[in-house]
């Protein structure tokens, strides 16, 4: 298990993780959520002991990771970029990752290497970025430790391979109790890959829990008035707990953070013809969590 | 944290294939160097002396090459240092800081070190076949080449351990490749110079020794920084191993050496580094305020020897332009490093004052004379060079033969009588630059033949003044030369030493010293020192015989004088 505790890390004068904790149970697969520039590649940083924390512990197994070669042989951090390396040959790349890690496999090297068709003995700067991305996937797993860290991992692979590389991913991780820990901008892809997911913003960690416990703890109501829709500031006074109002005609959205039966109850004051629930979804979270925040850029996308 | 033994190999084995190009070109040099040194002729080498091909200066460009390479290899080596991307992969590999710091000094030792020694075998093996196969030459052994390649190999691996040491040290400390590179270089040049110009800057010359003779013999003289190389550039074509051979061979281990010991030191700053000091380097002033003073006392010694007074406050100044021109674009504020600004101008007084000390004690009062170095009897030269009435360069030269240790000390210590007083104006650079002495580039005595020791520079005056030489050698007469030597190269570096001892003087009566020096020391004049040696040389002859070949060879010097004249070389240039 991965074991963050009170972890703080400070940049010259910029905190940019504020006392995180977290647990990675082995054998989940992990999303790391989060705006640009919230944390996310900082604290999977931390997890591998890229960086020195400021204070607290992560700890891998039971082990302190910083400056520790037996914990960090038990994880594999793919970063989000693909031009470290590019003088080597992907069966240079190969054999340099293998002087590293003990377990590294030949034979599942070369099975995954068979899906994907990369050339051995070509260099990876004629490779193009999703090429690159899927040769660092082939290494990391071929390399089979217990975690595996992927920053932005799905970048610039056609929606094809995204999928042949997320399969490849949860095939070959299900073999085993191996946990995976993701980060990535698209939050569809991380719900239909994660069973857990944790999100961080200016480098606080909001939430962290499983998805189904994550979108439960929100409610969506959809609200239908006959006549005229309520105002905004009577349905604030109504539900008290409500993060989001949205109106189109005689349709009113709210999401609170309220449990379903207590958002029913607070918004039959407002006399609705009809109250539905509606599913929510991670990526509306994370929207409205980061809206809550004010993250002006994300708004902006949302208005559009 | 323990260090694994099998991690280091295979962080060694992945490094050598992530710097396979620069070892790949490594292995050329050394490939090349192979035939090079088959083939060429060096005089200073034993036993190569008969080679049919000349490549003067071949080896400095070798050296040079052997540490561009391994300053190139040890950068690319720190790359996570400077790249954040490489940062993301290496720090996160399963390394210790421990393990991936020393890796690095074996790769060091596997890509660079490893065919350096077989270049060096291999070097000394074809020497050899070439030298009996090609050039026939049937005397020398295999003994011969291996002791002369040695020499040069090692002075190869002195190249190589100190670029080593200080692009480690470099490496360790910067967060950008830039900064790495350009202090690697200036850092080299600092502290590999530093100590040959402190020798002479700050000891010899404020003691008023001559440094470009006797000292070179000194073992300390090799052992720090780049002066060996210094000895050899200057020296390519005289007979180097005849003079000194072990103690330079000595030196220069002893050099590797402190370069060997260096090379761990940056692991200290090294093991503390993480991902966040690439941006965020709280090491960066520490080390940025170490180099610019080591480049700034470098600067000032280097003014000292260039008779450039002002440099001192030329360093200050050009602190306080960097601070203000890219420290200050970079954003730091004149506050907030008042403390960097107050320490660098620390360092420069700091220095000053050592100068300072230097000057008043005579070179620390030590050492007064290198006497240690010469042989059983002495010669004892004292010359004296000035301008005559109408301005031309005029040298007047005494010569004691057969002089004993005790009379030595008595002879020095007249002409530093006779001389009182006069050395208070040269050397300590602050008080050159208070008195504002203007340097003189005349040369006050010219020749144009090859002899060293008549070389003009010897006789360089930087303000104007005088100068008088004691040159002290061991004397010995051709007949004794060739019986007690004989073409024994090894012998002859146990005998041939000589130190010369300049002073600085202005309106010094050589008169005074000429007659006080035939009284006391046996002083001969040039003409009478003429005869003697000649009826030493040739005990056959008559003072008749002597008289007509001095005659003689008066004449031919007039001829050769009528034949070269400097004046006419110069318009014509």
């Amino acid at each position: 298990m991965i074991e963050i505790k009170d972890l703080n890390l400070t940049l010259g004068n910029n905190k940019v993780l504020d006392n995180i904790s977290l647990n990675v149970e082995k054998g989940s697969v992990f999303g790391f959520l989060g705006s640009n520039g919230a944390g996310k590649s900082t604290l999977m940083r931390c997890i591998c002991g890229v960086y020195k924390p400021t204070s607290g512990s992560v700890s891998i197994d039971g082990q302190e990771v910083y400056d520790n070669a037996e914990a960090k042989a038990k994880i594999f951090f793919v970063n989000d970029e693909t031009i470290q390396y590019t003088s080597f040959t992907l069966g240079q790349l190969k054999e340099y990752y293998k002087s590293y890690y003990v377990d590294f496999s030949e034979e599942t090297f070369e099975r995954l290497l068979s899906k994907v068709n990369l050339p051995l003995d070509k260099k990876l700067s004629s490779f193009s970025k999703g090429m690159k991305r899927q040769a660092i996937v082939i290494i990391a797993l071929a390399c089979k430790t217990d975690y595996l860290m992927l920053d932005e991992a799905f970048d610039g692979l056609d929606p094809a391979m995204r999928m042949a590389v997320k399969n490849m991913i949860t095939d070959e991780l299900c073999d085993r109790d191996a946990a995976v820990i993701v980060s990535s901008h698209n939050i569809a892809e991380i719900s239909e890959i994660c069973d857990r997911a944790m999100m961080i913003y200016g480098g606080k960690l909001l939430f962290s829990d499983e998805l189904d416990n994550i979108t439960g703890g929100f409610c969506k109501l959809q609200l239908v008035f006959k006549g005229d829709v309520p105002a905004e500031s009577s349905i604030k006074l109504a539900v008290p707990g409500v993060m989001k109002i949205s109106a189109s005609g005689s349709i009113v959205t709210i999401i609170t953070a309220d449990s379903e039966e207590e958002a029913r109850a607070q918004a039959a004051a407002l006399s609705p013809d009809m109250v539905e629930s509606v599913p929510l979804t991670l990526e509306e979270v994370f929207i409205y969590e980061m809206e809550a925040r004010g993250y002006a850029g994300f708004m902006g996308e949302i208005e559009e | 944290m323990q260090v694994s033994w099998a991690r280091l190999k295979n962080n060694v084995r992945a490094e050598k294939q992530a710097c396979i190009k620069i070892y790949e070109i490594f292995v050329v040099i050394c490939i090349l160097v192979v035939p090079i040194t088959a083939v060429t002729r060096d005089s200073s080498i034993y036993g190569t002396q008969f080679k049919m091909c000349d490549l003067p200066g071949v080896w400095p460009v070798i050296f040079g090459a052997f540490a561009v390479m391994t300053m190139v290899l040890t950068h690319k080596l720190f790359r996570e240092m400077n790249s954040s991307t490489d940062a993301d992969v290496i720090l996160s590999l399963p390394m210790t800081a421990k393990e991936r710091y020393f890796s690095k000094v074996l790769t060091l030792a596997r890509c660079i070190l490893l065919p350096f020694v077989i270049s060096m075998v291999l070097s000394a093996f074809a020497s050899f076949l070439c030298d009996k196969f090609i050039f026939e030459i049937k005397s020398a052994s295999f003994t011969y080449y291996f002791k002369g390649l040695f020499l040069y190999y090692s002075l190869g691996l002195c190249a190589i351990m100190f670029s080593a040491a200080v692009s480690f040290l470099c490496c360790s400390f910067a967060s950008s490749k830039s900064v790495a590179a350009v202090t690697t270089l200036f850092v080299a040049a600092a502290a590999g110079l530093l100590p040959r110009l402190i020798l002479e800057g700050l000891i010899l010359t404020n003691a008023n020794i001559c440094f470009e003779s006797g000292y070179r013999g000194y073992f300390g003289y090799y052992c720090f920084g780049l002066s060996p190389f210094d000895r050899l550039i200057n020296d390519e074509n005289t007979v180097l191993l005849t003079f000194d051979y072990s103690r330079l061979l000595g030196g220069v281990w002893v050099n590797i050496l402190l370069s060997a010991i260096v090379l761990p030191l940056g692991f200290i700053v090294y093991k503390k580094r993480d991902k966040s000091t690439l941006t965020h380097n709280v090491y960066a002033k520490p080390f940025m305020l170490g180099v610019m003073s080591l480049v700034a006392i470098f600067a000032i010694m280097y003014g000292i020897e260039a008779d450039i007074a002002y440099v001192p406050y030329a360093m200050l100044f050009a602190g306080c332009a960097v601070f203000a021109l890219v420290f200050k674009r970079m954003g730091f504020k004149i506050k907030e490093n008042l403390g960097w600004l107050i320490g660098y101008a620390g360092v420069i007084a700091g220095f000053m004052a050592i100068c300072a000390i230097a000057y008043f004690t005579e070179g620390f009062g030590l050492p007064k004379r290198p006497l240690d170095l010469v042989g059983r009897n002495y010669c004892v030269n004292v010359s004296f060079a000035q301008k005559d009435e109408f301005g031309r360069p005029r040298w007047d030269l005494l010569n004691i033969e057969d002089v004993d240790m005790s009379e030595l000390d008595s002879i020095v210590a007249d002409v530093s009588e006779i001389c009182e007083g006069s050395k208070n104006f040269y050397n300590f650079c602050e008080y050159s630059g208070l008195v504002s002495k203007e340097s003189s580039q005349d040369y006050i005595y010219v020749t144009n033949d090859n002899d060293n020791l008549a070389d003009s520079r010897y006789y360089y005056n930087p303000y104007g003044y005088e100068a008088i030489e004691i040159s002290i050698r061991a004397y010995y007469t051709a007949e004794e030369w060739d019986k007690m030597v004989g073409n024994d190269e090894d012998l002859a570096a146990n005998h041939i030493e000589f130190i010369t001892l300049t002073m600085y003087i202005k309106n010094s009566d050589f008169e005074k010293i000429e007659t006080m020096m035939k009284q006391k020391h046996r002083a001969l004049d040039y003409d009478e020192y003429e005869r003697v040696i000649l009826k030493r040389n040739n005990p056959e002859m008559t003072d008749e015989e002597i008289d007509a070949l001095i005659e003689k060879i008066h004449r031919s010097h007039e001829e050769e004088q009528e034949e070269y004249d400097p004046e006419e070389e110069d318009t014509d240039e």
